[in-house]
């Protein structure tokens, strides 16, 4: 009697174990996506040496959330197997039915939020999408996910849901997409925009915020920024991380320096995610036609008029970026973050003096970017 | 029963071994080099020194390869491992480097065709001059400024054991640096620590002593009688270029000269050492302790005039006595009539030969591509030249002279441009060096591996204790 509705149960309650932990962790994948690009698993005896047993088993978990679906999916099937292996104990010690199913499920969702926090060493308040200051740290994660994959339009769709954008670090990443889709100088003031910090925070109080600026300056084509953002981020997580790795291995082949690119590419090869990507990138350095490579645009931002960078103000450098890259979309992209930075910090004369240089780039159907424009006119008026 | 099964298995493992075990082939000879990396073919290395480990990095010629190593009558036969790698054991390269001068080591493998090839023999010369047992230096990522974890290690030169004298991590994460051993005794030493455990530590007669001067003590030179260190006191500061290939500048806005007497724990120095009106840095003694060699610029301003900045090599006599400066300071390499910019002078223990970094400009060498080793020989009328033979396209820099004169040690980028390594080549005593070889590592693809740089490696006879 009491063997019956167990078996009938078993898999019903296996079901419902696997659509819990499924639907939390997809709840929780942007953060653990984010924490991804830290920490995966290099399939390397070094590397066990290197970080330790404990971050070797993060990295196992957190490699399979370079794909999404695959990450939902492996930790899907582990509450599985945690909910089998509770059922097996239970009928063991001959439990009834209804004491079995709901500790099975129980202590399966309780493991699967468990490797979820351990994992990304993350509150659940992080984890899961609430209100408060967590809310805060959760959207620049999932912009900061975004801003990685290049998923402009997901971007602003994703702020334009939260607006006004107040927060710096928000309002960074919005104002990249931005800047990415040649916008900024349209959409520049329809968020709380106070000062250049909009545009890039001067803060850096982690390594986290400064793999945010290597992206920031990436993005404005300043590469030697970019570079030395990513080698310090890079060096907090053991010179392991992947995310900062492959900015490390662009950089470096944008440089030319590509005795330095291999050397980060093979770390990527002995992943499972970043082989092919780092196989892509070899092939590249060893000769394919790399005139259409993004990375091929990317070396015209190195302008030939050395200097230390910002000593002159960051605007100089991107003035040279943007007369290095004329007649490209970086162009049109560092043009943009400019004349933005200009606004912001109200530099009149670099602001007029940069229009009258740029203004067929900037111009579009004969008008200039809507905030560029009201500036100009009113720097014109007076 | 069991008996016949514990038989056949027995046998069947005896076969397995038989069958995996490799052995020299009759082999068509290529009359090609082999391309190995690291390169350690026709180098001169120590008799007591771990034995060199390479990879063959050509990936299109060879599968099953093995690596023979001969001498006399002696052979080792090593497989390589799954990623090319040839590491020949501790016992089977003492065996052969204890009575050899030569050592030829022959690569076969098959082709793909499947037949049986061999690359032209190579040869490693193994010198009766031994090295000094131990090594340190510091491990630590090549530049930038927060977040790195770094330490001092020191390496046991005749096994691959490397051991940490001191972590950052014990440090609160600060910086580490400066390591310096008075006559090549590891107890007697001298490094310098920043943030909370910030000064200048120093260990002799077993105690071991903390000072927090300001400005900092750096880059140490100790006196060959102990009773003196000669230290730079730097306001440095990092830059870093747009453009250029030697991504960062490291610079000087001032700088100067002083001397501690480790028995007062006080400083002192002279008008010559500390003018306001140059640049004075990289203090080294003598090794009679009688001259002070140092580098001075004319102070320009920072850091406009960054690549202004160029540092003669000079010298002042010294009384280890009366502990007093002459007031002459002679110059021994006069940028401004011969060129470029000179940093750590270093003179080798016979007294004969100072080898000095010689780049275009500037003082922190390690960040110009363009840096090479020179020396002069200082008893015939100051002959300079570059070491040709030590020096790559690329950045060649600190140096150390081991304690019996016949080997060096030089940091080098040559291999990637960024990540410093540590080579060694023989010298002679007449001025000539050998081909230098990379500091033989437990793994063939170490360079590949370790995300870190080599810095400061300095010689010592024997072990340091954990600080």
């Amino acid at each position: 009697m009491s063997s019956f509705p167990r078996r009938s149960l078993q898999p019903l309650v296996l079901l419902i174990a696997i659509v819990l932990s499924g639907v939390f962790t997809a709840m929780s994948q942007p953060v653990l996506t984010y924490c991804e690009g830290w920490n995966t698993f290099y399939y390397d005896t070094q590397y066990i040496h290197t970080v330790g047993c404990a971050e070797a088993v993060r990295g196992f978990v957190l490699q399979f959330f370079a794909h999404q679906w695959h990450g939902i999916l492996f930790l899907s099937l582990l509450a599985a197997i945690t909910c089998m292996a509770v059922w097996g104990i239970m009928r063991r010690v001959k439990c009834g039915a209804v004491v079995t199913s709901i500790a099975s499920l129980i202590i399966s969702l309780m493991a699967n939020v468990g490797i979820v926090c351990w994992t990304t060493q993350m509150s659940l308040s992080t984890l899961l999408p609430m209100g408060g200051e967590t809310a805060v740290n959760r959207q620049f994660i999932e912009g900061s996910d975004m801003v990685r994959t290049q998923q402009w339009d997901e971007i602003i769709e994703y702020f334009a849901s939260k607006a006004p954008v107040a927060n710096e670090l928000h309002q960074n990443l919005l104002n990249m997409a931005y800047a990415e889709q040649g916008k900024l100088g349209d959409m520049l003031l329809n968020q709380p925009c106070q000062n250049i910090n909009a545009i890039y925070v001067s803060d850096i109080p982690n390594y986290l915020i400064a793999a945010h600026l290597s992206d920031v300056y990436y993005s404005m084509g300043h590469i030697a920024q970019s570079q030395r953002y990513a080698f310090e981020s890079n060096e907090k997580m053991h010179n392991l991380s992947p995310r900062m790795l492959q900015r490390l291995v662009q950089t470096n082949i944008i440089y030319e320096q590509y005795e330095v690119a291999k050397k980060y590419l093979y770390w990527l090869k002995r992943t499972l995610y970043y082989r092919d990507w780092a196989d892509e990138h070899l092939a590249l350095i060893k000769g394919s036609d790399p005139s259409n490579h993004p990375l091929a645009m990317k070396r015209k931002c190195i302008f030939a008029d050395n200097r230390f960078s910002g000593t002159r103000g960051l605007d100089d450098d991107l003035l040279q970026v943007a007369r290095s890259t004329r007649g490209t979309k970086q162009c049109v992209t560092t043009l943009h973050y400019l004349g933005s930075l200009y606004i912001l910090a109200d530099y009149t004369d670099q602001f007029v003096s940069m229009v009258e240089e740029f203004g067929d780039v900037l111009r579009s159907n004969g008008h200039l970017p809507r905030y560029f424009d009201q500036y100009y006119n009113h720097l014109k008026r007076q | 029963m069991r008996r016949t099964i514990s038989s056949i298995l027995f046998l069947t493992i005896l076969i397995s071994l038989a069958a995996c075990s490799q052995q020299e082939r009759k082999a068509k000879a290529l009359g090609i080099d082999a391309s190995t990396f690291p390169d350690y073919n026709d180098v001169t290395m120590p008799c007591n020194i771990a034995p060199p480990t390479f990879i063959l990095t050509d990936e299109s010629m060879l599968h099953d390869a093995i690596a023979i190593f001969e001498a006399g009558s002696t052979k080792h036969i090593v497989e390589s491992d799954g990623e090319r790698g040839f590491c020949i054991s501790e016992a089977d390269w003492h065996s052969l480097t204890s009575h050899a001068t030569d050592i030829s080591v022959r690569i076969q493998g098959t082709n793909p065709s499947g037949e049986w090839v061999e690359y032209n023999t190579q040869k490693i010369h193994i010198s009766r001059d031994s090295i000094d047992n131990f090594l340190t230096y510091r491990l630590v990522e090549p530049g930038y400024e927060v977040w790195g974890e770094m330490g001092i290690y020191q390496r046991d030169l005749q096994t691959y054991e490397e051991r940490a004298i001191i972590t950052n991590d014990k440090t609160d994460g600060g910086c580490i640096n400066c390591h310096s051993y008075c006559n090549y005794d590891a107890e007697t030493m001298s490094l310098h620590m920043r943030k909370t455990c910030a000064g200048t530590y120093i260990r002799k007669d077993g105690t071991d002593t903390r000072l927090q001067p300001q400005p900092s003590l750096v880059y140490p030179s100790w006196h060959p009688t102990g009773k003196y260190i000669a230290y730079s006191q730097n306001d440095t500061k990092q830059l870093f270029h747009t453009t250029s290939r030697n991504r960062i500048e490291v610079f000087d806005y001032s700088s100067d000269i002083v001397v501690l007497n480790t028995e007062t724990m006080q400083t002192f120095s002279c008008p010559q050492l500390t003018s306001g009106a140059s640049f004075e840095t990289f203090p080294s003694w003598s090794p009679d302790g009688r001259t002070l060699y140092f580098c001075s610029a004319d102070s320009v301003a920072m850091p406009a005039q960054y690549d202004e900045a160029c540092y003669s090599l000079c010298s002042i006599a010294f009384d280890p006595h009366t502990g007093i400066f002459d007031t002459k300071v002679d110059t021994l390499y006069n940028v401004k009539r011969e060129g470029g910019s000179i940093s750590f002078p270093r003179v080798s223990p016979d007294g004969r030969y100072l080898m000095f970094t010689h780049h275009a400009y500037g003082n922190f060498s390690i960040w110009h591509h363009e840096a090479d080793l020179w020396m002069i020989d200082l008893q015939a009328n100051g002959f300079t030249c570059p070491l040709v033979a030590l020096n790559s396209p690329d950045t060649d820099s600190y140096h150390s002279w081991s304690s019996n004169g016949k080997w060096v040690i030089f940091s080098s980028r040559r291999i990637d441009g960024l990540y410093t390594r540590p080579f060694i080549a023989h010298f002679d005593g007449k001025g000539h060096f050998s081909k230098p070889f990379y500091l033989p590592q437990n793994r063939a693809d170490h360079h590949q591996r370790l995300m870190k740089s080599y810095n400061i490696p300095e010689f010592t006879r024997n072990a340091t204790r954990e600080w």
